[in-house]
């Protein structure tokens, strides 16, 4: 029988709260939550796990109401730090801090998976999968975020994880930092780059409007569109390579929708805040 | 089987013992040790006229679009696709299916049976909106009671029964009495709405915006 680390047992009794955003136009915003969900309680490290949503159900107000566990870990599936997890989150769970007691149950808040180190694996990995066979030192990484957001602070953390895969050893030709609204700019890829394949990795929770079209707009390997969903969105990560502007570029789906996205959730469980030290007697 | 239930699921298997047998749209029937799912406008379809599924995920596929292909994010909309069966093993199953369908369905209805559900009065609601959603702060009772009214029918918009009220002390009595009875008949689990959803913020948002706009 395998030995139990520690935490591994303290899980065992508790429950997982995975959050999301949502969307009610999206359809596809929630699926990476329910799924990495899924695949947690197929591995059957906690007595149980639930979703919540700013934008579907269950709402962040009720979702402790389906909760039996007295020892409960939320962790939020955002891709950074900002205002959804500082503000709006602890204010609709109704949380004190980063530990809540209440009724007789502990909620440990922990951090979004977006901004934990662990992401570097999921990148490489999901660069190795889109160009197969492509040597490293011939391709140019870049990390695609939206810029310029009130609601979250992903340049910070994409610039974090483009320092960490350049410290990995991983020897691309380079790795850079891209964004929609800010510099620099997705658009002029080809300018940021050198290499003679490029591959460019969305840093989002889910697929969507931004990766199906816009960011493909930008990149030049699709026209402009209403902006509707169209049915055929995911055909656009299926036809690489893409020839233009004397280059190959791969294109991903958005890094969230790793299936590896669960077990930086269970990273993030494993940075739990620890119950605070009772005050000690004057 | 689980030799030792989750309260929440003892719940439920209290609650069918009792004969509790309808949510939402959905009836539950008793097959041998196990139970099953349907519309309940298919209650009395022979099971080869239905789409067979056994897996409590299903659940999430079959709610997640209406029959015209339209999403439905708001899980309690009276537009439940028919011509399904979902044949489920015990309790437990039907617990997570049921998680699916109405989500935070049981635990609402268990919370506030035993007194540990505080309803949100919509004001307070819109009250601690920050954002883009701050400005639902400014609806008076009457734009609360407009929004409602516009948003939350019960036969057209959205079958969970209101547990809240416009204010403390000021009931919501603008929308028919089945929307906020919530001890609808005895075999009927009620869906409760305990906080306004993000759907009726949004709403309020575009109330308040347009009526600004037109003010004088």
């Amino acid at each position: 029988m395998n030995a139990k680390l520690p935490h591994e047992s303290a899980w065992r009794d508790a429950a997982l709260v995975i959050l999301g955003h949502g969307s009610t136009q999206n359809p596809d915003s929630s699926t990476p939550t329910w799924q990495h969900a899924e695949e947690l309680r197929k591995r059957g490290l906690f007595r149980e796990v639930q979703c919540a949503f700013w934008k579907e159900e269950p709402g962040f107000r009720e979702v402790m109401h389906m909760i039996d566990a007295d020892e409960v870990f939320v962790v939020p599936n955002f891709i950074s730090e900002g205002y959804f997890t500082r503000d709006v989150l602890p204010r609709e769970l109704e949380l004190t801090g980063p530990v809540t007691q209440v009724g007789g149950r502990t909620i440990r808040y922990c951090d979004p998976v977006g901004i934990h180190p662990s992401m570097t694996r999921l990148l490489l990995k999901r660069a190795a999968e889109i160009a197969p066979g492509v040597p490293r030192a011939e391709i140019s990484l870049v990390i695609v975020g939206h810029g310029t957001s009130l609601n979250e602070n992903s340049t910070a953390a994409i610039k974090a994880q483009v320092e960490l895969i350049k410290q990995s050893g991983a020897d691309f030709a380079e790795v850079v930092d891209a964004y929609m609204e800010e510099e620099p700019l997705v658009a002029k890829w080809d300018e940021l780059t050198t290499a003679p394949n490029v591959v460019v990795v969305p840093f989002f929770i889910a697929d969507g409007l931004h990766s199906y079209e816009d960011i493909p707009v930008l990149l030049g390997i699709s026209e402009a569109s209403p902006g509707a969903i169209s049915a055929n969105q995911g055909e656009v990560f299926r036809r690489n390579p893409y020839s233009l502007r004397h280059r190959r570029l791969f294109y991903s789906a958005a890094i969230g929708t790793d299936e590896l996205m669960a077990d930086v959730i269970l990273d993030q469980v494993n940075a739990a805040p620890r119950t605070p030290a009772p005050a000690t007697q004057a | 089987m689980m030799s030792h239930p989750p309260p929440l699921t003892n719940a439920l298997a209290t609650w069918l013992e009792g004969g509790g047998r309808r949510i939402g749209e959905l009836v539950i029937l008793r097959r041998g040790p196990g139970w099953e799912l349907r519309h309940v406008d298919d209650r009395e379809a022979a099971d080869g006229a239905l789409t067979t599924r056994d897996q409590p995920a299903a659940a999430r596929e079959i709610a997640k679009y209406d029959a015209s292909g339209v999403y439905r994010p708001l899980k309690a909309a009276p537009s439940l696709i028919r011509g399904w069966r979902l044949a489920l093993p015990d309790v437990e199953s039907l617990r997570a299916a049921l998680d699916f369908f109405y989500p935070a369905a049981l635990g609402n209805w268990v919370a506030l049976t035993a007194g540990r559900a505080a309803p949100s009065p919509l004001k307070d609601t819109f009250a601690r909106q920050t954002g883009m959603y701050r400005i639902t702060g400014l609806l008076d009772e009457d734009d609360c009671r407009t929004v409602v009214a516009a948003n939350c029918d019960y036969a057209t918009n959205c079958r969970r029964r209101i547990a809240w009220p416009i204010a403390a002390g000021v009931p919501l009595d603008t929308l028919t009495p089945e929307k906020t009875n919530l001890t609808p008949a005895e075999d009927e689990m009620p869906i409760l709405c305990l906080h306004a959803c993000s759907l009726l913020v949004a709403a309020a948002r575009t109330h308040i915006k347009k009526k600004r706009a037109a003010a004088p």
